[in-house]
């Protein structure tokens, strides 16, 4: 892992900018900003992961579920930075959901993710959802076209307001730490109690996902075993149809095997379901309803888990595999005489 | 094959195997392993076509989802057939039975051996399971106490990965070490298991006439759950995931098939000791069955000859032999009998192959008047283990009792349910679906398992000269078999105990031994007139029998054979009473102990 | 969708109590309608969704009835029908009754078999007693500690 900058004013890349966030208010909104946009990314990947049909695009399938669980780490970590300065992570609202095809939250609005099943562009959409920021690009909380974007904003209002006031009062209880609740990915929560300490999970957060120095690597080396690819570049895998070798740069390209993708294997979602389109009463319907409950019920017990009731992340856990279930039934029941089958529509249900 | 050399041959990679091979190759030793049967989950894919085969086995019995090679044959359930006095034996399968009582149990010959079956209960012994003849006049003492085996109790709960907490076992009798906790927090008990709590915990039993107490305890399990942070002075544990993919299986999943197979590899199995035993150095040879212990004239042991197997129908193979300073049996309890008397090998005693025990499971079952959840999380997360020990063990077994969180699953259920209720029934639609929901979720069962005392006559012996053989030619065991008074009347206790625990909860008996009920339930005998019938339990024991003294035992405390000094014989064979938990956390506390004593050995 | 897979879904939703869309939802229903006529033969396959589709689309109220009078209780649709439930529910084929199998040439596909991994783990089976297959669909660390819930409605 990177050190994380705690002196300089300065974003990790080197801008040396007005910083765009200058006051506890607009911070604890980026950050907001932050766990919604972490969450946000989650549905569209989950139809892809969804969608292939047993057995088949196992490479791509793995690819996707560990990006998925990373996310899920993030949104871990941009809570703990929220509960860390003494706000409160808002999961359990309307409003927190996009209504896919969705633009990022507070984004420039270019980039637009929909509910679709595993396919080239499904892929695509991936790959500018966790596009690397360009060197140029300059910190923005609001407007921002890469998610480095915005984090470079939040790591830059961090070091501002942190010099001005003590901001780390919150209550450390609230907090994730250690992989008891959070499990099964690379790294782990980091406890927030200071501004390196957020910088270093917010550096978790960015790295994973469009590597670290302008490499393909994300910082992440378990024991024994190659160096963990970044989101960005393990999507490009599964688009370019090859993997990466170690030695290979975002310039070079995947040069190692090739990597077999069909996207024939795939149930035939409808993209961006929705279940008011459904006829009321029925079946599929029902199918649709029950799963938002579910999936409503998961963002209640998230919620929680990230404001002072840990065990709920355990609860949470049974309701994320419930939903898998029962998104794939919804995947294999045709809409009507075009083949399109349903799908998971991801909606609150309050 | 090109004959070897090494420090340490063992053969059999399953949990003693793999547990020694790992501590030794740590050690900086040369160790070779040599698995009769064939290497199946190196890899998760790997590992998932074993799961895919379970998932479509008409009957999911215990080897279902695993190998069964010609050339390394395993005993299968379903291959036990009932057997009369004068009959002809049993020869279906591996294993030829002569009763009078079939064997029930099977056993698994490939990478991980049976541990990639093992329900994952790793439970310590009682210290007064080590001192039968002492304290009740029955059995024999093990030459060893529970003292002896505690630091290697707790090295074995560190290889395996138990979840536990101390204060549950402390409350019936099991002593740990100042300050000592489990690896991980215990696996969280079933909805089952607290309605179950609250109806029977602390609610007195009648056995023989004096009053018992009941206790509802969870289960240790060797499966992963919450690491406690407060493990290994405060260094806490790090699970450890699938092979070949490390972040799955980091906690049950509730797959709810620990038997035949979990998917996640969030239950341990001697995979992972295999794995970081080749990351250690030691090296494994699939489809290497060992074919004789040979001596020399000064009664130690100078090689492993071998036969190398390939293909699967109709197997060839070529000989070698592995030379070593020090040998390790750790086939398993029939297969170390069976390569000893093969070889003529550790049996001035004459007790290799006798004393075969195991916990004959006696199923109580019945339907209770509200869901119970059955189907859901690890097969067992409690059991009743209270009476595991009492004076009682001086007329007949005593008993754990396996609450079993799969209501009629071992009986067919809920496959069964649907066959009854259309076939015999005549069910069909909401009825029919009606009646599954109403009635599968009321099942409740338990199970329980009788000791067996050493007995020279229930034994292992070798297929007579030109009769049978399996595909390499080798003979195949003959069990001879039967279930004794003391073990009868223990069923018969049992049996008492749970028509009490179904009148506390006013559960309707369905209990019926010898209806044809299932045909899991092959070992029927009677008592006082009473019928009862037993299924295997896979815990076979005492076959190279330890002790202190070489004309009764074939293996020493530390299972190092009398008759030759540099050869080992290990596993459950070596426990010289089966005492009243599943054998593997005590066989893998054996492994341990056996470790350092080679280690000491060569040093 | 065919004609066909329209009245084995139809019928197969009267035989088994769940809803056309819960059979799609398993992924197997062109399957299982593959399986049934290759086993029985296409032309007493035709038979059996042609009575079905009939006692399901003209029965009314009363269809469960017309289903025990016209399918299973008679002796050459009977055995079939009763087959197509235990294999919706258990992923399991069993062999038909000797006389059935007598009477209609026995079809060397005709044995007891788990049509597929993934037959087995959809078999409605789990879902009417609240439950998941054994051995896929897991549920998740520590679900088995919450209150069985009626989820089947």
């Amino acid at each position: 892992m990177t050190e994380p900058a705690t002196t300089a004013l300065r974003t990790r890349r080197g801008h040396r900018r007005v910083p765009p966030i200058t006051d506890l208010e607009a911070l604890r909104g980026a950050l907001q900003t932050a766990l919604q946009l972490e969450h946000a990314t989650i549905p569209p990947y989950l139809c892809a992961l969804y969608s292939i049909r047993p057995g088949r695009n196992v490479e791509a399938a793995a690819v996707i579920e560990s990006v998925v669980m990373e996310e899920m780490l993030h949104m871990v970590l941009v809570a703990n930075v929220l509960n860390a300065i003494g706000a409160e992570p808002a999961i359990d609202r309307p409003d927190f959901v996009p209504r896919y095809p969705a633009t990022l939250p507070h984004s420039d609005g270019r980039v637009i993710v929909r509910l679709q099943r595993f396919s080239p562009a499904a892929v695509d959409c991936f790959l500018r959802i966790e596009r690397p920021e360009p060197v140029t690009a300059p910190p923005r909380a609001e407007g921002y076209h890469t998610i480095g974007q915005l984090y470079a904003a939040i790591e830059l209002g961090l070091q501002v307001v942190s010099a001005q006031r003590q901001i780390f009062t919150g209550d450390r209880e609230r907090q994730i730490a250690g992989n008891d609740r959070v499990y099964g990915m690379a790294g782990g929560p980091v406890l927030v109690d200071d501004l390196a300490s957020a910088l270093h999970a917010l550096s978790i957060v960015v790295d994973q996902g469009e590597g670290i120095d302008h490499t393909i690597h994300d910082g992440d080396a378990p024991l024994g075993e190659p160096p963990m690819l970044a989101h960005y570049y393990r999507f490009d895998e599964i688009a370019r149809e090859r993997h990466y070798r170690p030695s290979d740069t975002p310039r070079t390209g995947p040069t190692g095997p090739p990597l077999p993708v069909e996207y024939d294997s795939v149930w035939p979602m409808r993209t961006d379901p929705r279940a008011s389109e459904l006829p009321p009463g029925s079946d599929v319907r029902g199918m649709t309803d029950s799963f938002n409950a579910v999936y409503t019920e998961l963002l209640r017990q998230l919620h929680r888990g990230l404001n002072g009731e840990p065990d709920q992340l355990g609860t949470a856990v049974g309701s994320m595999w419930a939903l898998r279930w029962q998104a794939e039934a919804l995947l294999r029941v045709p809409l009507d005489s075009t083949g399109d089958t349903a799908g998971p529509t991801f909606e609150w249900a309050g | 094959m090109a004959d070897l050399s090494c420090d340490v041959a063992i053969v059999g990679a399953g949990i003693s195997g793999a547990i020694l091979a790992r501590r030794l190759a740590a050690a900086g030793l040369d160790v070779v392993v040599l698995e009769a049967g064939e290497a199946t989950g190196l890899t998760w894919e790997g590992y998932q076509a074993n799961i895919r085969k379970f998932l479509a086995a008409p009957a999911k019995v215990p080897n279902s989802a695993w190998p069964n090679s010609p050339a390394a044959p395993s005993p299968n359930v379903l291959d036990i057939v009932a057997l009369t006095p004068e009959g002809p034996p049993g020869t279906n399968g591996y294993f030829v039975q002569t009763g009078p009582i079939p064997f029930g149990s099977d056993y698994q010959r490939s990478r991980g051996g049976t541990t990639l079956h093992w329900y994952g209960h790793s439970i310590r012994m009682l210290p007064a399971d080590f001192e039968m003849h002492t304290r009740y006049g029955v059995g024999v003492d093990w030459p060893i106490g529970y003292d002896d085996l505690l630091p290697w109790y707790e090295a074995a709960e560190w290889e395996i990965g138990v979840a536990a907490d101390v204060a549950d076992q402390e409350r019936i009798g099991v002593r740990f070490s100042p300050g000592y906790v489990y690896p991980m927090h215990r696996v969280p008990p079933s909805f089952l298991d607290r309605w179950l709590g609250a109806r029977l915990d602390g609610q007195p039993v009648t056995i023989g006439g004096t009053d018992y107490t009941t206790g509802v305890v969870p289960v240790p399990g060797g499966r992963n759950s919450m690491p406690n942070a407060a493990y290994d002075g405060g260094r806490g544990y790090v699970p450890v995931g699938a092979v070949g993919r490390p972040e799955t299986g980091l906690r049950c999943e509730g797959n709810a098939s620990c038997i035949p197979a979990c998917p996640a590899q969030a239950k341990y199995s001697a995979l992972k000791t295999l794995d970081a035993a080749t990351r250690a150095g030691a090296r494994i040879l699939h489809q290497t069955v060992a074919t004789k212990v040979g001596l020399a004239a000064d009664g130690t042991v100078n090689g492993i000859d071998v036969l190398q197997w390939t293909g699967n129908t109709f197997p060839s193979a070529v000989a070698g032999t592995i030379r070593a300073e020090r040998y390790v049996l750790a086939a398993h309890s029939v297969e170390n009998a069976k390569l000893l008397l093969m070889s003529g090998a550790a049996n001035s005693s004459d007790q290799v192959g006798r004393n075969l025990m195991d916990h004959p499971f006696l199923l109580n079952w019945a339907l209770v008047d509200e869901p119970l959840g059955t189907f859901r999380g690890p097969g067992s997360t409690s059991g009743i283990e209270t009476l595991r020990d009492g004076p009682y063990r001086a007329e007949h077994s005593s008993f754990r009792v396996d609450i079993d969180n799969w209501g009629f699953g071992i009986l067919g259920s809920p496959i069964t349910d649907v066959s009854d209720a259309v076939f015999g029934d005549g069910l069909h639609g909401r009825a029919l679906r009606d009646r599954l929901t109403d009635v599968v979720p009321r099942q409740l069962m338990i199970g329980f398992l009788l000791e067996q005392l050493p007995d020279p006559e229930n034994r292992v012996t070798l297929s007579p000269p030109g009769t049978w053989t399996d595909a390499l030619g080798l003979p195949r065991p003959v069990i001879r078999y039967d279930i004794a008074a003391y073990t009868r009347a223990g069923a018969a206790a049992a049996r008492a105990c749970a028509e009490q625990w179904f009148d506390v909860l006013g559960a309707e008996d369905l209990t019926e031994y010898g209806s044809g009920r299932s045909p899991v339930m092959h070992q029927a005998f009677e008592w006082n007139g009473r019928p009862y019938a037993t299924l295997g339990a896979g815990h076979l024991c005492g076959t190279h029998r330890m002790g202190r003294d070489p004309s009764t035992s074939v293996v020493d405390s530390e299972q190092r054979s009398w008759d030759h000094r540099n050869l080992f014989v290990t596993g459950a064979g070596s426990m010289p009473t089966i005492g009243t938990s599943n054998p593997t956390l005590t066989l893998a506390a054996l492994s341990c102990r056996t470790a350092a004593a080679i280690l000491e050995d060569l040093a | 969708m065919s004609r066909a897979l329209d009245d084995f879904l139809d019928l197969s939703a009267a035989l088994t109590g769940f809803p056309v869309a819960d059979l799609q939802g398993t992924g197997l229903a062109q399957t299982y309608l593959d399986a049934v006529t290759a086993i029985v033969g296409e032309a007493f396959a035709a038979r059996l969704w042609m009575v079905g589709h009939d006692v399901v689309h003209r029965a009314g109220h009363d269809f469960d009835t017309e289903i025990g009078l016209r399918l299973l209780d008679d002796p050459d649709l009977g055995p079939p029908a009763r087959n197509l439930v235990v294999l919706w529910y258990t992923g399991q084929w069993v062999q038909l009754p000797g006389p059935w199998r007598d009477r209609h040439g026995a079809s060397a596909l005709d044995v007891d078999h788990v049509l597929s991994a993934e037959s087995y783990s959809e078999g409605l089976v789990w879902t009417a007693i609240g439950a998941h297959p054994q051995g896929a669909k897991a549920p998740g660390f520590g679900t088995w500690v919450a209150p069985p819930v009626a989820r089947d409605g």
